[in-house]
């Protein structure tokens, strides 16, 4: 052990003892009078608040913490943070004074915590300079500046069509096993790769801890990890836990959005959150109201989502931006939380199992989705080649139905099929690559001047791929240039579509 | 019938203790009759502290019991009194005391809501779960 920690182990210590001095007087204390299912009924503490957290004098001599959720006349009823198995019935309760905080700051980048900031990933204790307030008022109007600045997830069909802008709220929902995690993954991934500077926090609430295992080595691997923070619940854990952790992700994003700093936070997922908090809500006898959630389930996450913004200038011009993922069962958006979500989210990514099947992947359905906000913030080169993009997808999809009709249709009528049949192939995208924006440009010009309407459907993918190596390649100054998000001007377009012409030529059928 | 709270079932029986023409004993077995009707039994000490804590608002009278690791002399007997008084605003107080020599050092006061915990094995204690603890097995795991 060097001399630094032991003077920094030495002076921790005075400083609790110093803290223990303070804290003597005349304290409120309560009795546990039943306890189970990690809910205490504590008797006293007449003047506890809301959320305020308590201290239960464990059976092994150790307090164990809960927070009060219920404040009756003549008993509280309080969640209880840790194991249950350890609070028996007679043992004292004490006020700490406080509402439940998390650490937060830059010491937290890299680590993956639990939703009270504890390590999980065994990489030594964290010592952040500052702690964040787990239930915090959302800014204000005047604090806010609309939307105004892209944030590139990097997948294609998402950036053209359903553009997401720093301190939006964009959902995403669908189906288990249609690709949700993987977009955000992706998302996240691509923050890195086009170093945006956002810093990504990965909020797993109630997710299997392999997957949390595979999803943290795979952004260590894609050299992510060092801007990102991943606040892990497992569905062991207490209901508490699950219900505590979207705050504590956005405790810990709110640091970055209030110093003049952009983050994204992605809630995975809310549905397992509102079962969290439903349980909590019955077991704390609350009156069960539609599929059971209690009456406050839509302000549960309307206050929760409403704290990612994009602050004003004065402010710092700092970013939250959301995106909450929400599983539907068998395609049905009309349940409660998914309605609820939707309304307060500012637009939504709808994932169907159909399209996921048939290889479409991301398995976005363009109908269904749509960004409400975003657009203000798309860049200009994206949105010179995305503007007829929508339109041509959505004759495509009308039109898509007379495709075994094929040899009855008129020419024109065949030229829509073609090219969103094209179009559709264009916007696959594998896993873990994101694209930057001149790959984008890249890929969507040719398309939508038709370019590729003679290449074969089999073949299009690698005729995308020999233009982007191409291009790279011969024209990379000219790429890099488009890279910064600038309306591409003729010469660039030319360049695109003359190099898109000899490639498309040598894989026509 | 509508549950009555233990709260306001303390200030009746309090207010009942202080009427001269009821008797103190009738006022016990009433109270102990509507806790069987009620089948509160199982709340009954529940209902004293509340009582405890209803008498000290009301008449002014405080009691505490104070645990300590050596006896408590006269100087530090009157010290405590004070400053409950100072603290609690109680005019007269009754002080249990009682030896345990687990706590080390120091005294634990306990009013029936209240508590004053100076003893050196719950600082000790405290000091344990701070630094001496690892995430793991704060977490009892």
């Amino acid at each position: 052990m060097t001399d630094v920690s032991v003077k920094e182990l030495s002076s921790e210590i005075q400083a609790t003892i110093e803290q223990l001095k303070s804290e003597q007087g005349l304290e409120q204390i309560g009795i546990v009078t039943r306890i189970g299912d990690g809910v205490a009924w504590v008797y006293g503490l007449t003047q506890a608040g809301f959320n305020e957290v308590i201290t239960i004098e464990g059976t092994d001599g150790k307090p164990i913490e809960a927070f009060a959720l219920n404040l009756m006349e003549d008993e509280i009823g309080a969640v209880l943070l840790g194991d249950d198995s350890k609070v028996a019935a007679g043992a004292r309760a004490h006020r700490s004074g406080k509402v439940v905080e998390v650490p937060v700051g830059p010491e937290l980048l890299g680590r993956v915590v639990d939703p009270l900031g504890r390590p999980l990933d065994g990489a030594g204790p964290i010592k952040t300079k500052q702690n964040g307030l787990i239930e915090r008022a959302a800014p204000g109007v005047m604090d806010r500046k609309s939307v105004h600045e892209p944030l590139m997830t990097g997948l294609l069909s998402i950036d053209t069509m359903i553009p997401i802008g720093r301190g939006q709220r964009e959902l995403i929902i669908g189906d288990r096993q249609t690709g949700k995690t993987a977009i955000a993954l992706d998302t996240m991934i691509n923050q890195g790769r086009q170093k945006t500077g956002v810093v990504n926090i990965y909020v797993a609430v109630g997710q299997k801890l392999s997957k949390i295992a595979r999803l943290v080595e795979r952004l260590k691997r894609e050299g992510v990890m060092e801007q990102t923070i991943v606040i892990a619940t497992s569905p062991a854990d207490p209901a508490s836990l699950l219900y505590l952790a979207p705050y504590a992700g956005t405790a810990m994003g709110e640091y970055f959005r209030d110093n003049k700093q952009h983050a994204l936070i992605i809630y995975d997922d809310l549905s397992k959150h509102a079962a969290a908090y439903r349980q909590m809500s019955l077991l704390l006898r609350r009156p069960p109201g539609r599929e059971a959630y209690p009456g406050d389930v839509f302000y549960l996450h309307s206050r929760l989502l409403e704290r990612s913004a994009k602050l004003n200038d004065k402010l710092g011009a700092g970013s939250l931006t959301a995106l909450p993922i929400i599983e539907t069962q068998a395609g049905d958006i009309s349940a409660y939380i998914p309605t609820n979500v939707i309304s307060i989210t500012d637009g939504q990514i709808f994932l169907e199992t159909n399209l996921f099947y048939q290889g479409i992947r991301p398995a976005i359905s363009v109908g269904l989705s749509v960004s409400r906000v975003g657009s203000s913030a798309q860049t200009k080169a994206v949105k010179s080649v995305s503007g007829s993009l929508r339109l041509d997808l959505a004759q495509f999809r009308e039109l898509a139905a007379f495709t075994q009709f094929s040899t009855d249709l008129d020419a024109e009528t065949k030229k829509r099929i073609s090219r969103g049949q094209r179009l559709t192939e264009l916007l696959k995208q594998p896993q873990y690559s994101p694209m930057s924006i001149w790959e984008q440009v890249a890929t969507l010009l040719p398309a939508i001047e038709g370019v590729f309407d003679d290449v074969p459907m089999d073949k299009i993918a690698a005729t995308q791929q020999a233009l982007l190596a191409t291009l790279w390649s011969e024209h990379k100054t000219k790429m890099k240039d488009l890279s910064k998000g600038d309306k591409p001007d003729d010469a660039t377009k030319d360049l695109i579509l003359s190099e898109a012409k000899k490639i498309a030529k040598g894989y026509a059928a | 019938m509508r549950k009555v709270s233990r709260r306001r079932l303390a200030q009746v029986v309090v207010s009942l203790l202080s009427d001269k023409k009821v008797s103190k004993s009738h006022v016990l077995q009433m109270l102990a009759a509507y806790l069987i009707v009620h089948k509160q039994q199982k709340h009954a000490d529940l209902v004293l502290l509340d009582i405890a804590r209803e008498y000290a608002t009301q008449q002014g009278h405080l009691y505490a019991d104070v645990a300590s690791a050596f006896p408590l002399d006269a100087a530090a007997r009157t010290e405590l009194s004070a400053y409950l008084q100072q603290q609690t605003g109680a005019r007269t107080i009754e002080l249990n005391e009682a030896i345990n020599t687990s706590l080390l050092a120091g005294v634990i006061v306990r009013t029936s809501d209240e508590q004053l915990d100076t003893s050196a094995a719950t600082k000790l204690n405290r000091l344990t779960t701070a630094h001496l603890t690892t995430p793991r097995e704060a977490r009892g795991e």
